[in-house]
């Protein structure tokens, strides 16, 4: 495939389709505009279905070579899981996406486990701050002490033990923690912003051809 | 292994198995611990409160299994207030996991065989659109032109909600139910911003921090953090609920995690004075 064809093309598609959405977000357009401007949007929802099903469809193939190699400790659970997602699949497309039958796998074979897996994370976090929290130097006192108002300040009975908790832990997250959130989100926005000016003038090819 | 050094490092099923009790007993027998209510709670459930009947409001509805005692249980109280006012709802999620949880929400809460004559007329679910911050871009513009049916495959042209709402600059307010940050960003820029829409969002209380930039600059109005926050608007309400139930709870085992780590250090500056020794 020549240099044209997998660089320079999907580049030009790219800057023109950024060109298209820049213009409608920062400028009044006509109606004309807009609707071309809506179709992008819209072509971009569509690519976006059909990203979800190559990815169910990689994950089919990836899962079902190590079923068919055998892979040891390994093909039960691809067996499992490519079980799991034709069922879900098959029971979504015969009885459709609102249906009872599809409501009630999710609810029983996602739900459930998705919420006891989360909620493990606490206990897994409480201990680790058990384990982390040794005031061995100043960084440690000073962090332990942030810790400590920042959690008193959060929990519920911290204000009934003493006003001054959710006071500090709103002035912790108000002041340094707004300043430095801050910061960051300027700086994280402007790259956003420069990467993007790069784009549209084709000075970066985001891995496009290479 | 000297005494201190096995307290030191108390293996991790005792701590857990006190955490479990703790937990437990709290939760089957309440007592009562009071429930602080911020000022962005008092303030979420006053603007809500205020809105005139007729206001309509976008919801984006993205929780997750996984964050049900957080995300879920504002998220419960938020839709009860919501659907029990006159608002017109349009309900619509950019999270895959999301809208089998729709469903389940209005049931639990009694709001799915009640309101149920009002489908189409003060609320419409849309479901699950692909494409993220772009679904949110599409849909501020025009959302019948970017979704033909709703969830249940019914024609969004022929719906009575749809004859006076196109998209954003039709909106009153969008209400934010979700599990991850960056959705919440995603309504805030495509939608809140450029439209000037009040925004309120029901965040995680691990990632409320991140939000304080957003609220100091007026780009959001008011969040709803965690489940404290949760309780807090139920008791605003005037019911409540599974989420104030777990105050106590959540209380207590703060205060466990608090002692727990006073103790260990205690253990561990002994342990280093009598190493200096």
């Amino acid at each position: 495939m020549s240099t044209v064809t997998r660089k320079y093309i999907p580049m030009a598609i790219m800057i023109f389709i950024a060109i298209i959405l820049f213009v409608d977000y920062f400028f009044e357009t006509p109606p004309s505009y807009k609707q071309v401007s809506q179709e992008v949007q819209n072509f971009n929802i569509i690519i976006a279905a059909f990203a979800l099903i190559l990815g169910n469809a990689r994950i089919l193939e990836l899962q079902g070579k190590k079923l068919m190699k055998r892979e040891p400790e390994q093909w039960p659970f691809s067996l499992l899981m490519i079980g799991v997602m034709v069922t879900v699949m098959a029971v979504g497309l015969i009885f459709g996406s609102a249906s009872f039958q599809l409501n009630w796998l999710y609810a029983t074979l996602f739900q459930q486990p998705s919420a006891s897996v989360f909620s493990l994370i606490g206990w897994v976090i409480f201990y680790a701050v058990y384990l982390s929290f040794r005031i061995d130097n100043r960084q440690m006192l000073f962090f332990t002490i942030i810790w400590f108002f920042a959690m008193m300040g959060n929990a519920p009975i911290g204000g009934a033990i003493w006003d001054g908790f959710p006071a500090i832990q709103s002035w912790i997250e108000l002041v340094p923690n707004t300043a430095a959130t801050r910061g960051y989100y300027i700086a994280n926005t402007l790259s956003a912003t420069v990467i993007g000016f790069r784009t549209l003038l084709g000075r970066t090819s985001m891995g496009m051809g290479e | 292994m000297s005494l201190l050094d096995k307290l030191i490092d108390i293996p991790e099923n005792y701590i857990y198995l006190i955490l479990a009790v703790i937990l437990i007993v709290s939760t089957f027998v309440p007592i009562g611990l009071p429930v602080p209510i911020t000022d962005q709670t008092r303030k979420y459930f006053n603007d809500i409160e205020a809105l005139p009947p007729g206001s309509v409001i976008l919801v984006p509805f993205d929780p997750s299994p996984g964050t049900e005692m957080e995300i879920g249980l504002s998220s419960h109280i938020v839709m009860k207030h919501l659907f029990r006012k006159d608002f017109i709802l349009v309900f619509v999620s950019i999270s895959l996991p999301a809208p089998p949880l729709f469903e389940s929400t209005l049931k639990d809460e009694n709001l799915w065989d009640k309101y149920q004559q009002y489908y189409g007329t003060r609320y419409v679910w849309l479901g699950y659109i692909s494409g993220a911050e772009t679904a949110a871009a599409a849909l501020s513009s025009s959302i019948t032109k970017t979704l033909l049916v709703d969830y249940y495959g019914n024609n969004l042209k022929d719906m009575p909600i749809f004859q006076n709402i196109e998209g954003a600059k039709d909106f009153d307010v969008v209400v934010c139910v979700n599990s991850q940050a960056t959705l919440s960003v995603s309504w805030m820029n495509q939608w809140a911003v450029p439209y000037k829409l009040p925004l309120y969002v029901n965040p995680m209380a691990s990632v409320a921090g991140t939000f304080w930039p957003y609220i100091e600059a007026g780009q959001m109005t008011a969040m709803l953090v965690g489940a404290k926050a949760a309780a807090g608007y139920e008791i605003l309400y005037g019911e409540p609920g599974r989420a104030t139930s777990g105050m106590d709870a959540q209380s207590l085992g703060h205060l466990y995690l608090i002692a727990l780590v006073v103790i260990s250090n205690i253990l561990f500056q002994l342990k280093k004075s009598r190493g200096r020794d």
